[in-house]
C-alpha cells in the first residue's frame, strides 16, 4: 500500500509547447509528477496553460519538447488513439453524442476496444448504478432528455467505461449551477474513495481546487507552475506574490473547510435525561438529552444560559462547525455521532488553535 | 395506448403525428391535381396533333425519361459532392475549400440553360450530356451543405470523441456524418428539385423528358399540350420533394 502511494502514475518531464508564429512558448519546460490514486488540480487564470498541460497528457495537443511518462512508460511517441483509451476524459461541455442513447454513449470506448456485447452491457449497467442513475430508466434515454447534472454524470460514467487508471477532467462541473455543482463535487469525492483513480483536474475556481485536490498546481504566467503543494500549504504558505494574490483574501477561512471536527479534541459534556435532575455539581455544563441520547437543549450552557445547542458531526468541516456556533450564538458546539447521540463538546477556542496545524492530515 | 395517453406523453410525439399527417395530405393533393388534369383533357375536343402528343404511351415514356434524368444526375451529385465535402473539411485540405467552393458557386450562378447549351455545343447532345449539365448545376447545394453540416458539428463533441481514443475515421462515421445528416439532406432535397426543373430543359439538347411536351405546346401553339407538360413537371417536383421529406424523416438520427 505504501508502495502504491509513492508510485508515479503520470510524469511530465520538461515538457514544452510552442506554437508557430508566437515568440513566447505556451508551456515552457514544465515538470509535473502525479502519484497513483491522488487528485492533482491544475489551477490558474484562463490562458495560463493549465488546459494545454492536461491535453498534452493524452496528447490531444502534441508537446513540442520534453517527454510524457504514463505509469513509467514513455508515451511521447506511442499511438495516441491507443493511449487515450487508457485515459478517461471528461470536459466541461460534456460532449455526449446527441444521436446516441446514454447506454451507447457510455459504451463507446468498450466498443473501440472490441469488447463483446455482453461484457459491454454489464459494464454500462454497473457504471450507471455507480453514478446513481437507474439503468432501467436511463440506458435508453437520449442526452437531451437529461438535466445538466445527469448529463455530466453520464460523462463521468463514459470516461470510466474501460476502467482507465487515469482520468483527465477539464472543468467538468464548471457549467453547472452552484447547488448541483456542490452536490456533484461531494459525489465525486465519494466516488473517488471507491475507485481510487489517478485524476488530473483543471479548474479556475480556487474553492473547487481546495475542496477536491490532494495537491494543487497553481499556474503562473508563461506556462510555468508557480507552486505545487497541498491545499493547506498553499493557503498558509503561498510561494510568491502571484500565488498569494490568486488565492486572494479569505485563505484562512478556506482552511476551515479542510479540517474536520474529528481532527480536534473534544471535551466531556454532562448529559441528563430529564430537566428535573438539572442542578449539577459546581455549575458544570449540563445538556438535556432525549431517550436516544440526542441533544435537546442546554440546561446550563457555556454562555451560562439555557438554549438550543449548536450540533455538529465529526465528519463535518470546521467551517460548518463555526457556522453552527455562530448561528446558535454559542462558543461550544455539541458533537454527536452518526446516530445523533452526544459524544462531547467542541470549543470555539479549539477551532481557532486547531486550524492550519492539522489541516494537512486529512483523509 | 389510448389517444389520451398519446397526448400526455410528449409534445415531440404530437409534432411527429402532425408531420406524418402532412406526408399523407401531399400525395392526395397531387393525385387530385393529376385527376383534374385528366378530366380537363377529356372535356377538350383534342385535334390530331394534340392527340398524338398526349398519347398515354408518349406521356409515360417522357415521364420515365424525366425521372431517369433526375435519378441518375442526383445519384451522381451525391456520389461526387458528399465525398468531396468530406475531403474538403479534413484538416489538411481545408485550404482548398474556398477556391473549390468558388468554382462550384460559379456553376450555380450560370443559368442552367446556359450550361446545357454550352455543353451541347462543346461536348455534344443526348442523355449523358444532359445528365452532366444537371450534375454541374446541382452539385453546389449538396457540396456546400455537406461542408456546412460537417463544420457545424460541435467541436466539443469531436474533442470528447477524440479524447476517448476514437480514430479520425471512427469520429467521421460515428460522430460527424450522423450529426451532419439533417443539413446534408436539406442540400440533397434542393438538388433534387433543381434537377426536376432543369431536366425540363433537357429537351432542347435532345434528351427527352417532360420538357418535350412544353416545347411542343409552345411551338405548335397547343395549350392542352403545354399545360400537361408543365403541370406534370410541377407535380413530379412536388412528389420528389415529398419523397425526400419522407426519407429525411426516416434517416434523421433519433435524439437530435
Amino acid at each position: 500500500m505504501a508502495d502504491d502511494d509513492t508510485r508515479t502514475m503520470i510524469r511530465l518531464d520538461r515538457v514544452s509547447k510552442s506554437y508557430p508564429g508566437q515568440a513566447e512558448p505556451a508551456i515552457a519546460d514544465l515538470t509535473l509528477e502525479v502519484r497513483a490514486g491522488e487528485i492533482v488540480v491544475l489551477l490558474g487564470p484562463s490562458g495560463c496553460g493549465k488546459t494545454t498541460t492536461m491535453r498534452m497528457i493524452n496528447r490531444l495537443i502534441e508537446p513540442t519538447g520534453g517527454r510524457v511518462y504514463f505509469d513509467g512508460e514513455d508515451v511521447t511517441a506511442v499511438n495516441a488513439d491507443h493511449l487515450r483509451r487508457r485515459i478517461g476524459y471528461v470536459i466541461q461541455q460534456i460532449g455526449l453524442l446527441p444521436h446516441l442513447t446514454v447506454g451507447a454513449n457510455i459504451a463507446m470506448v468498450p466498443r473501440a476496444l472490441g469488447w463483446d456485447k455482453k461484457r459491454t452491457t454489464a459494464r454500462v449497467t454497473e457504471l450507471l448504478d455507480l453514478l446513481g442513475l437507474d439503468p432501467r430508466t436511463y440506458r435508453k434515454r437520449y442526452p437531451k432528455q437529461l438535466s445538466g447534472g445527469e448529463q455530466q454524470r453520464v460523462g463521468v460514467a463514459r470516461a470510466l467505461a474501460a476502467d482507465p487508471p487515469v482520468m483527465l477532467m477539464d472543468e467538468p462541473f464548471g457549467a453547472l449551477d452552484p447547488i448541483i455543482r456542490d452536490r456533484l463535487q461531494d459525489e465525486f469525492l465519494a466516488l473517488q474513495k471507491k475507485i481510487q483513480k489517478t485524476i488530473v483536474f483543471v479548474t479556475h475556481d480556487i474553492e473547487e481546487a481546495v475542496k477536491l485536490g490532494d495537491r494543487i498546481a497553481i499556474f503562473g504566467t508563461g506556462g510555468r507552475i508557480a507552486q505545487f503543494d497541498t491545499p493547506a500549504k498553499l493557503l498558509t504558505e503561498p510561494a510568491d506574490d502571484f500565488v498569494a494574490s490568486f488565492i486572494g483574501s479569505g485563505g484562512a477561512v478556506r482552511l476551515l473547510g479542510l479540517s474536520q471536527v474529528a481532527d480536534l479534541p473534544i471535551e466531556d459534556v454532562r448529559t441528563v435525561a430529564s430537566a428535573d435532575a438539572s442542578s449539577g455539581p459546581d455549575g458544570a455544563l449540563t445538556l438535556l438529552v432525549d431517550d436516544g441520547g440526542a441533544p435537546v437543549r442546554w440546561l446550563r450552557g457555556a454562555s451560562g444560559v439555557a438554549g438550543r445547542p449548536a450540533v455538529v458531526r465529526p465528519s463535518q468541516s470546521l467551517y460548518e462547525a463555526l457556522d453552527a456556533m455562530l448561528a446558535a450564538h454559542d462558543d461550544l458546539a455539541v458533537v454527536v455521532d452518526d446516530d445523533g447521540a452526544v459524544r462531547g463538546g467542541l470549543r470555539w477556542a479549539a477551532v481557532l488553535h486547531g486550524t492550519g496545524t492539522e489541516a494537512g492530515s486529512r483523509t | 395506448m389510448t389517444a389520451a395517453t398519446v397526448r400526455t406523453t410528449a409534445p415531440a410525439r404530437d409534432g411527429r403525428l402532425r408531420g406524418w399527417a402532412g406526408t399523407v395530405v401531399t400525395p392526395l393533393l397531387l393525385l387530385a391535381v393529376v385527376a383534374g388534369l385528366y378530366a380537363y383533357l377529356h372535356a377538350q375536343n383534342l385535334d390530331d396533333i394534340e392527340r398524338r402528343s398526349l398519347d398515354r404511351d408518349v406521356i409515360l415514356r417522357l415521364l420515365l425519361q424525366h425521372v431517369e434524368l433526375v435519378a441518375v444526375s442526383s445519384v451522381v451529385v451525391i456520389a461526387v459532392a458528399v465525398p468531396l465535402g468530406v475531403l474538403l473539411t479534413r484538416p489538411g485540405l481545408r485550404v482548398a475549400a474556398t477556391p473549390i467552393l468558388a468554382v462550384a458557386n460559379l456553376g450555380q450562378a450560370v443559368p442552367s440553360i446556359g450550361v446545357l447549351v454550352l455543353l451541347a455545343v462543346t461536348v455534344g447532345t443526348g442523355f449523358r450530356m444532359a445528365t452532366l449539365a444537371l450534375v454541374l448545376v446541382a452539385l453546389l447545394s449538396v457540396l456546400r451543405n455537406t461542408m456546412v453540416g460537417l463544420t457545424g458539428v460541435d467541436r466539443a463533441l469531436i474533442d470528447a470523441a477524440r479524447g476517448m481514443g476514437l480514430t479520425r475515421t471512427t469520429v467521421l462515421f460515428r460522430v460527424e456524418l450522423p450529426l451532419a445528416v439533417p443539413v446534408m439532406l436539406a442540400g440533397v432535397r434542393v438538388a433534387l428539385i433543381l434537377n426536376v426543373g432543369n431536366a425540363a430543359l433537357a429537351t432542347y439538347t435532345n434528351a427527352g423528358g417532360l420538357g418535350t411536351l412544353i416545347q411542343a405546346g409552345i411551338a405548335l401553339n397547343r395549350l392542352p399540350v403545354l399545360l400537361t407538360g408543365s403541370i406534370l413537371t410541377a407535380v413530379l417536383a412536388l412528389a420528389v420533394d415529398w419523397f425526400a421529406g419522407v426519407v429525411e424523416r426516416v434517416v434523421r438520427p433519433r435524439g437530435l
